[in-house]
């Protein structure tokens, strides 16, 4: 199979990506050397940092919260992350690997959301009901509905929700992908019209006469859901254990025949076209396998975040999707994950110091990926991780460990002032050991480096009396650092102006 | 109702009126005068004779005196009638009543030309007797159907036919034998019909239903619909006839109603067809999604009320109603230049990536919304200039409003124009060059990069031309560029990228259809009907109705 030559001529070269034992990858190497991506070393390396993310989400944070050291509302809100990091696996295997552009993820994520949402509304789904407003949920009371409409009926079974709220989107997206596909709307095309159904599916849930709560939404779920230590730590762990499988299941897809020819498709359809294959299936495949991840992620969002309003299907919201996998990284599912994860936080850290100055940062964003860095995070982390296993970097990570570890302490004993987030004082101690695993005079480590310092003297308070204003209606040092920042990116640009024009993805995200 | 508001014909009927009106408030005739000085006189008779006087000589200027009286804001000082107004904040700081003469209208003013005010109302007010209020009334009613003024007129005309008041009917009978204006004549006929509806005979009220029938408005239709519950149980052939003139007010009604949906599809298709051609050209030309199109409209919006702004605190208020000429320029080179400047800052260098583009895009459209929000602030209104004020009624109840109407020829020349740059000029020649075959245009010493630049320039530009009528009918924010842009992509896409014309039709189907298809459905509903239409059509025809011609199904 890893010799099929149709596949290779289709571009789509890259070694199937499936766990194999060590003994089973000596025999590779012994045998095909040229097929295998990586030294023997790497493979662990990355392994074991895999394994230790995962234990620290889902065995330490739990146990740390149980203890009382982590706030249950910072478990919730990475609980609904995790729902997003489904959401983006799915967008990662459309786009990433299939090369379709989708906007209207979101509302597939709210279509799954909505069936959830209609069972937990209900009585029998522990939602929230009075008898004056004749024991339905209660915005039926003011659209002048006194009966449960029948077509409700059913999602008082927690499974028919279940399996509606993956079957639903599954269909709309096999007749929509299908009538899309089989006139061969491609490219750009496609995500116009996706946009386009996006925002038509908005404006109708928007109507109340959907008899889904308008504008308002579905809310008044049984509120233990998004409040009770217990609830939320076996939401957190559910959603975690789905995503684990989802993952799973999603690697077993891209490192088979078929993700092969995923890829065949992104990268030369035409000639997958004459060799007798049928793009139309295999795309379709992949926007059914799109709608279901985030539907499943819809799913396990709602009960987490106790309301679900029109407001998340915006093109808006999927496009904002988008950017979590572009930032983490196109064609790799960990970096998709991991920038759904990294961005929401940014999101909430950057929209609660400053809301108005927000907007910038997002659109600096999906400027700066598109034009900086096109590999998104994969690409600093493989360059990182090449480097600590050839152990050239070993004492900087020591060192910056150690300073970590100081600053932790200085914190811990209060010498240091009163800090708003605990975790902006972790960003800053990552931040010191990435920038000291750089390569500290290359442009990316000064602005690392600059961001560390930056963090550590906002997080220690010693930010200097001149940048403390604000100057249109954001402070003053985060416009310094933005200068900072974009001068560093315009150096870099100007070096590396020839090497980015014409740039591929196909050249660069792989290796 | 607004009966022809402004246009030309207006300053003809008013110059035909005061010079054929024998009295103006000046010369207000001696019989009149003492008729209003006699209005409160003890005589009983004395004070009939006034008010016959009153009617049958008086004119319009006399209403305001005789409203005056009503209420008991009239004085006689001296032999001088004076009414008092409404109090106002004197030069004293003092809340005291204007005195005003009451047959001129203006304020008494002393020896050394200020005006006076008076504390209280004086003891020596008139007031209406009680029991001849009715009579006052209904000669104020009378006196309004002559008003000089064909606005107030016609407003009093068809007052008298609401109320179906029947004590008017002679007046407004000898009013129409006078042969009137046209709209006036039209007017009078309706009101005497539908006074008749309620007070005539047999004869007359099948007449008078056959006249409203005729007529067709909205009105005419309001009067049958509440004769018919009137005459429900009593003349059978009176009632069938009203219903004949109802059905035939009906059919009417239901073609006003698709003239005026055709009337706004055309102005929503013309200002999509504006964006969708920035859109396209771009789009064709350069494989980019420009999702930051949009935000240059609103760009443009910005731009012209910031014109407004600025013709209202630095210049003459005369010539503030001229800022929309320039605020046409200035918002397509601001827009222009923004566009050129993203061109050469972003696009660039992203050429061959259409999907990224269309994130770096998205992502310029969030900071300039951004931006123009930190500035501007948020939802703002426009005052538009005088001279777009207004509506033209083409028919009865057929109303297009000039603003409207303004936008539609505004477009149709920006498209004439942007057509003519692109056919003959060029740049134009060099652009369809370099979008027919990139790589032989290069080669034959096209400067392809610079064309790219300046029609990037052009396109965002002409978006700002059509963010520049928004502000004419609707309020602008920040956001308003992404409801746009949406539309104007399922142009494109419905249009092709073969021909400029495709985008033309394109646009002026979307805004037809939508309009079309909102009276059955509900907007909303409409839009999503439209949007699956669309997708049905592309079944049809994948690459639009003029697909561009390349060699490679896969090739765009």
């Amino acid at each position: 199979m890893k010799n099929d030559p149709a596949l290779h001529l289709c571009g789509a070269q890259d070694l199937p990506r499936r766990t194999y034992t060590t003994k089973q990858l000596e025999i590779i190497m012994d045998e095909e050397p040229k097929y295998f991506d990586g030294n023997l070393a790497l493979r662990t390396f990355r392994r074991r940092t895999a394994l230790g993310v995962w234990l620290f989400l889902f065995a330490v944070i739990p146990a740390l919260s149980w203890l009382g050291l982590v706030d249950l509302t910072n478990v919730n809100k990475l609980g609904r992350y995790l729902c997003f990091a489904v959401v983006a696996l799915g967008i990662d295997i459309l786009w990433g690997y299939t090369g379709l552009l989708s906007l209207c993820q979101a509302f597939f994520f709210c279509m799954g959301g909505y069936a959830m949402a209609m069972h937990l509304s209900l009585p029998q789904g522990g939602g929230y009901v009075r008898p004056e407003y004749h024991n339905i949920p209660q915005f039926f009371f003011f659209n002048n509905v006194d009966t449960l409409p029948s077509w409700w009926e059913p999602f008082s079974s927690l499974s028919f929700s279940l399996v509606a709220a993956v079957l639903i989107p599954a269909m709309i997206a096999t007749v929509f992908g299908f009538s899309i596909f089989r006139s061969r709307v491609k490219g750009v095309y496609f995500s116009i019209i996706t946009q386009a159904v996006a925002w038509g599916a908005f404006l109708l849930f928007c109507r109340n006469e959907m008899l889904l709560g308008g504008t308002n939404g579905l809310t008044n779920f049984h509120p233990a859901l998004d409040r009770d230590f217990g609830w939320i730590v076996f939401f957190y762990l559910l959603t975690g254990g789905v995503l684990t499988i989802l993952f799973i299941a999603a690697r077993y897809i891209t490192g088979s025949r078929l993700g092969r020819l995923l890829v065949a498709v992104r990268d030369k359809e035409i000639l997958l076209n004459s060799m007798a294959y049928r793009p139309l299936l295999i795309k379709l495949f992949a926007f059914v396998v799109g709608a279901v991840y985030a539907a499943i992620g819809g799913v396990l969002y709602v009960p987490q975040n106790g309301i679900i309003t029109p407001n998340i299907m915006r093109v808006e919201d999927s496009i904002w999707m988008i950017i979590w996998v572009a930032l983490g990284g196109r064609g790799r599912l960990w970096g998709a994950m991991v920038g759904a994860l990294l961005v929401n936080y940014a999101y909430s850290i950057a929209t609660s110091d400053m809301p108005r100055a927000w907007p910038f940062l997002e659109g600096g964003m999906f400027i700066a990926v598109v034009m900086f860095f096109p590999t998104g995070l994969v690409g600093l982390w493989e360059a990182f991780e090449q480097d600590i296993v050839s152990g050239t970097r070993v004492s900087g990570i020591g060192a910056a460990l150690i300073i970590g570890i100081l600053a932790l302490l200085v914190h811990k004993t209060s010498l240091g002032p009163n800090i708003p987030h605990n975790l902006t004082f972790w960003v800053p101690v990552v931040l010191v050991a990435l920038a000291l695993a750089f390569d500290s005079i290359s442009l990316p480590g000064l602005a690392l480096a600059v961001l560390t310092l930056f963090f550590t003297m906002e997080a220690l308070g010693l930010v200097p009396q001149a940048l403390q204003g604000t100057w249109l209606g954001v402070p003053v040092k985060y416009h310094v650092l933005l200068v900072i920042l974009g001068g560093i990116g315009i150096v870099k640009h100007l070096r590396e102006w020839q090497h980015l024009i014409g740039r591929r993805y196909e050249q660069t995200a792989e290796h | 109702m607004r009966y022809f508001k402004r246009p030309f014909g207006v300053f003809l009927i008013v110059m035909l009126l005061s010079s054929l009106s024998p009295m103006s408030s000046h010369g207000m005739s001696e019989s009149v005068r003492q008729a209003l000085e006699r209005l409160h006189d003890s005589n009983k008779d004395v004070r009939q004779q006034a008010y016959e006087t009153l009617t049958r000589k008086g004119d319009a200027s006399v209403i305001p005196i005789l409203k005056a009286f009503l209420t008991g804001l009239l004085e006689n000082r001296d032999g001088e009638l004076v009414i008092y107004g409404p109090r106002v904040q004197t030069p004293q700081k003092k809340r005291e009543y204007p005195l005003l003469d009451a047959l001129t209208g203006k304020p008494v003013v002393n020896e050394k030309g200020e005006p006076q005010y008076a504390e209280e109302l004086g003891p020596a007010r008139m007031k209406a007797n009680r029991t001849e209020r009715n009579t006052i009334t209904q000669i104020i009613k009378a006196l309004a159907l002559q008003h000089s003024d064909p606005e107030k007129r016609i407003g009093a005309i068809l007052a008298a036919g609401d109320k179906a008041d029947f004590s008017l009917l002679p007046v407004l009978q000898k009013q129409l034998e006078a042969n009137p204006q046209k709209i006036t004549k039209q007017a009078l006929r309706g009101s005497v019909a539908r006074i008749l509806m309620v007070h005539g005979n047999k004869e007359e009220k099948i007449k008078a239903a056959d006249v409203l029938g005729k007529e067709g408005s909205a009105r005419a239709g309001s009067s049958l619909r509440k004769a018919l519950q009137l005459e429900a149980n009593r003349d059978p052939e009176i009632v069938s006839a009203i219903r004949d003139a109802m059905i035939r007010i009906d059919r009417y009604q239901s073609w006003i109603k698709v003239a005026q949906n055709l009337f706004s599809g055309l102005s929503l298709g013309s200002i999509l067809v504006l964006m969708a051609l920035g859109l396209a050209v771009i789009f064709g030309l350069m494989g980019v999604i420009n999702m930051a199109h949009g935000e240059f409209m609103m760009l443009g919006a910005f731009t012209t009320y910031a014109v407004s702004v600025g013709f209202r605190l630095y210049l003459p208020p005369e010539i503030y109603s001229y800022y929309f000429l320039v605020a046409v320029p200035a918002a397509f080179m601001l827009s222009a230049c923004a566009g050129w400047l993203c061109e050469w800052a972003l696009i660039r260098h992203l050429y061959g990536r259409p999907l990224e583009t269309l994130l770096a895009t998205w992502g310029l459209s969030l900071v300039l919304i951004q931006s123009v929000r930190v500035l501007f602030g948020d939802t703002l209104s426009l005052v538009p200039p005088e001279w777009l004020k207004g509506s033209l009624e083409v028919s009865t109840d057929l109303v297009f409003p000039i603003n409207r109407l303004f936008i539609i020829g505004f477009c149709t020349l920006s498209t004439l124009l942007f057509y003519l740059i692109v056919q003959r000029t060029k740049l134009g020649l060099l652009l369809r060059s370099t979008v027919q075959d990139r790589e032989t245009a290069a080669t034959l010493g096209v400067p392809v990069r610079r064309v790219d630049g300046l029609t990037f320039a052009l396109g965002t530009g002409l978006a700002g031309l059509a963010g520049c009528v928004i502000p004419l009918y609707d309020k602008i924010n920040p956001g308003m560029g992404q409801g746009y842009v949406v539309d104007s992509f399922m142009v494109v896409v419905l249009g092709g990228l073969g021909k400029l014309a495709g985008v033309i039709i394109g646009g002026m189907g979307l805004g037809f259809l939508s309009k079309f298809i909102e009276p059955f459905l509900h907007a909303v509903y409409g839009k999503t009907a439209v949007l699956a239409m669309i997708i049905v059509f592309l079944q049809w025809r994948p690459s639009g109705l003029f697909p561009s011609k390349v060699r490679l199904a896969d090739d765009q």
